[in-house]
């Protein structure tokens, strides 16, 4: 970030091509520890904007990007998540307005502007701080502003687009006009966006010759995209910014394989000669955790999100025996998963180093005597505060729970006759599932606070939907 | 003496509400038999009614002559008895009629301080003013933009884009040279002092995006106050002290929608208020420290609007319903609240008393704008 805005501030004075070019290009990686600062990811980086009066320039540089469970996000990320750019740049010395025509690019593999993917709330761009006067004096005023709302600040000028926006579509121009007197060479703002964002999951699922590949789609059922395409099996996926890890078994046994969410080239990861399977990557994408089959049972291990630095996770606990799997990371160094450890499938907590401990071992009570029941594939809430899991507590029918985890309180989410399992929160705070109907499965989405109400994610449902993981940014 | 002992008996508020009160006197000191009652506040530029009583009986105001020392304390205001009070400090009242007298000493009380930013002629810099609009005085003259004042044991922290950024500086209340305290290519913004001036919230945005720190009043020893919280993305801005035990409420966006967090650090963040789909932002802490105020845009039209809510019951109360935006809430040392009333590209600052949120008062701070108000502890 630094030498990113170093290098708009340089440009102000090289004519206004250039400037814009400069200012609107991603900027290089940081080398970590450069200038004794922090890389910072590009993609949350907040828009900064700087405009030179007299050169008759206005360029947008990185500035952030926030989530959460609401259906609006507030989204930053010049040129990873968004693309704001300017044209048509002037300034009129007599009336002292300087306008530029604004658009708004998405990158995001979701569609911006809808919730739903039929309402259109549109997209918003706001000023989280400015204009302000950073060269000479005077005050600055967003002279057209689509409105004042509120934020991150009360009383914020926006720009409303109305429309909803796929993947890398463009908003329509909209003409920014700012008031700014003569005495004033540059002035300065930061923007975000805050708009809607319709959910994206991947999921592996079966083509009409039975092939099981990776695929993402849209939480209306559009946007549905085939993402591997290779003739063995491809299944398990895991997602973060953008990055797509998964198992295949196009060596004869599962190996992990990565690639962009947009597609491209794939890259092995594993090529040991044992199993690695449940692949689980960090929300920042830079670490993978996964099982490893050592001695015959799979264990939990951890690694480098290009799969260097692979370490077994907690070497002492369990037995030679025990079974490791379904790993969910909180962050970098908090894991939650399923062990095998004391006889059923139980959940554990890890903070690395450290030894596991017991987050989840429910009793079925349905069933007389009462028995252990199993708890597998956990999933930490966006918040952190909860963990969601798939358990045959209820009679041995494998339901959704979720447990707060400051709490202990359990709460049961699905209640059909059926299994339902592999649960995974959206930022919002809805849990995608697969729900076995028909002998086959299918996907679904459930609002934890309306348990009852579920859905469907319309595809095919003869091609047996499984494994879907939530797209987060 | 008597606005002193009046504000120990009666809830702070009430102090402006401009309600008839029966104050609470220290007894006739006149001569003869004639005794003197003030209804009203006794704060300068508030009106108050002298009642004067014969043998505990009042008498008719209209046969009554009233002299003030200083005479130049008060003026009339409108009926008999009826004054606005002029200045702060002792103001002796003497009541006469033939052959009765009665004197009465009262402590007339300076209102309330706020600094804000107000944009004059182009120049947006720091200013401090009375809740009754006098003894408005500008802070600082930089021809770069300053704003968003916090302010604590007679220091001010202001941010100021002087430098092409925006850094911290601070400059004393009572006024006086600037002194710059941050000094770094990134943005610091949102300062507030806690109340005992022993330590600086602001946010920075090194990481690309705003963070809360916490650091010495000088804005020295900076420490990431939520390094466990939310995500990377995650804006966070606003924060607020408590009045006492080093709590503070902050804005994030870590739910998608700016919400309320309340944390003591170094402890982690927990959701102090918010909804979905709605914006809480600007909390400010109550002096008691039983309520927090902030703005929020969960009205049925989506207007931003004042709101409090009573931290023990979780209660919210909407105190603003005027169309058009009403933000920037703080807190005066007697529990009135000063906001800024958004018309246009107009800026306001108002006052209210929360427990009468239909009666609002302007602030009277002269042509420009006025924004940002921070109360004077």
């Amino acid at each position: 970030m630094r030498s990113a805005r170093r290098l708009c501030a340089a440009l102000l004075l090289a004519p206004a091509a250039l400037f814009a070019a400069g200012c609107s290009d991603r900027p290089a990686p940081l080398e970590p520890g450069e200038g004794g600062v922090t890389p910072v990811d590009p993609a949350l980086a907040a828009i900064d904007c700087r405009a030179d009066v007299r050169a008759r320039t206005l360029g947008c540089a990185p500035a952030a990007v926030p989530l959460g469970a609401a259906a609006n996000r507030i989204i930053g990320g010049q040129n990873v998540n968004v693309k704001v750019a300017t044209a048509n740049i002037a300034y009129d010395s007599v009336a002292e307005v300087f306008a530029a025509d604004f658009t708004v690019q998405n990158l995001l593999v979701n569609k911006m502007g809808t919730a739903d993917g039929a309402t259109v709330s549109g997209v918003r761009a706001f000023f989280h701080s400015g204009p302000t006067a950073s060269g000479g004096t005077g005050a600055i005023e967003v002279l057209n502003a689509s409105g004042i709302g509120t934020f991150t600040a009360g009383a914020q000028p926006y720009y409303q687009y109305n429309q909803v926006l796929s993947y890398q579509q463009t908003t329509a121009p909209l003409r920014w006009q700012w008031s700014v007197p003569k005495t004033v060479t540059s002035f300065v703002f930061t923007l975000y966006i805050r708009t809607p964002v319709l959910p994206v999951v991947v999921f592996d699922q079966k083509d009409a010759l039975g092939n099981r590949d990776i695929w993402r789609v849209a939480l209306d059922g559009s946007d549905l995209v085939r993402l591997t395409t290779d003739g063995y099996e491809d299944k398990k996926p895991t997602v973060a910014r953008n990055v797509v890890v998964w198992a295949t078994y196009r060596h004869g046994q599962s190996d992990l394989y990565r690639k962009s969410i947009f597609g491209g080239a794939e890259t092995r990861l594993t090529a040991t000669g044992a199993s690695e399977f449940d692949p689980a990557l960090s929300p920042d994408a830079t670490k993978l955790a996964f099982t490893r089959e050592v001695g015959g049972a799979a264990k939990l291990h951890t690694a480098n999100a290009d799969g260097t630095g692979v370490a077994l996770a907690a070497s002492s606990f369990g037995t030679p025996a025990s079974i490791d799997g379904s790993p969910g990371w909180l962050n970098n160094t908090r894991l939650v998963y399923m062990s095998t450890a004391f006889g059923g499938a139980d959940l554990y907590d890890l903070s690395l180093p450290g030894t596991p401990s017991e987050l989840a071992s429910l009793l079925d009570a349905t069933v007389t005597p009462s028995r252990e029941a199993n708890e597998v594939e956990p999933e930490w809430s966006p918040d952190g505060t909860r963990v969601a899991f798939a358990s045959d507590a209820a009679g041995y029918d494998t339901e959704i729970y979720v447990k707060h985890v400051g709490t202990g309180v359990v709460t049961r989410i699905t209640e059909r006759a059926g299994i339902d399992s592999h649960p995974t929160w959206l930022s919002d705070g809805r849990i995608v599932y697969t729900a076995h109907v028909g002998g086959k499965w299918r996907l679904r989405w459930v609002d934890p606070a309306s348990p009852g109400v579920q859905t469907d994610i319309p595809l095919n449902f003869a091609l047996d939907a499984r494994s879907p993981r939530a797209v987060r940014f | 003496m008597i606005a002193r002992s009046f504000r120990r008996r009666l809830p702070l508020p009430a102090l402006a509400l401009l309600l008839p009160l029966a104050a609470a006197c220290d007894g006739p000191t006149g001569t003869g038999s004639l005794s003197i009652d003030v209804t009203g506040a006794l704060e300068r530029s508030q009106t108050v009614t002298f009642t004067v009583l014969r043998d505990g009986q009042p008498v008719d105001l209209t046969r009554v002559d009233f002299t003030f020392d200083p005479a130049d304390a008060v003026q009339p205001a409108g009926g008999a008895g009826t004054f606005r009070l002029l200045r702060a400090g002792a103001v002796t009242v003497t009541a006469a009629m033939p052959g009765l007298r009665g004197r009465r000493t009262v402590d007339v009380a300076t209102p309330p301080m706020v600094v804000f930013d107000r944009l004059l002629s182009g120049n947006r810099d720091i200013w401090k003013v009375a809740l009754d609009g006098l003894d408005l005085t500008r802070l600082t003259t930089d021809p770069g933009d300053d704003q968003d004042a916090t302010v604590a044991q007679n220091t001010v922290v202001f941010v100021s884009f002087r430098g092409g950024n925006a850094e911290l500086f601070s400059v004393p209340l009572a006024g006086g040279d600037a002194q710059r305290l941050t000094n770094t290519p990134f943005h610091e913004l949102a300062p507030a002092l806690r109340p005992d001036g022993q330590r600086l919230a602001f946010t920075y945005d090194e990481a690309g995006v705003a963070k809360l720190y916490t650091a010495n009043p000088d804005a020295s020893s900076r420490t990431w106050a939520t390094p466990n919280f939310g995500f990377d993305g995650s804006i966070e801005t606003g924060p607020a002290w408590a009045p006492a035990g080093g709590r503070l409420v902050f804005v994030t966006t870590s739910t998608g929608e700016a919400d309320l967090y309340r944390m003591d650090p170094p402890g982690e963040p927990a959701l102090f208020v918010g909804s979905a789909n709605a914006a809480e932002v600007e909390p400010a802490f109550s002096p008691d420290g039983e309520r927090v105020a902030f703005t929020s845009d969960n009205t049925p039209d989506g207007d931003t609007e004042v709101f409090v809510v009573r931290i023990a019951t979780g209660a919210v109360t909407r105190l603003t319903t005027r169309p058009g935006p009403d933000a920037h809430p703080t807190w005066t040392r007697d529990g009135r609240l000063v906001y800024a009333e958004l018309t246009g590209s107009t800026s306001r600052l108002r006052w209210l008393n929360p427990d009468v949120p239909g009666v609002s008062f302007p602030i009277e701070t002269g042509t420009g704008n006025a924004a940002r108000p921070f109360a004077v502890p």
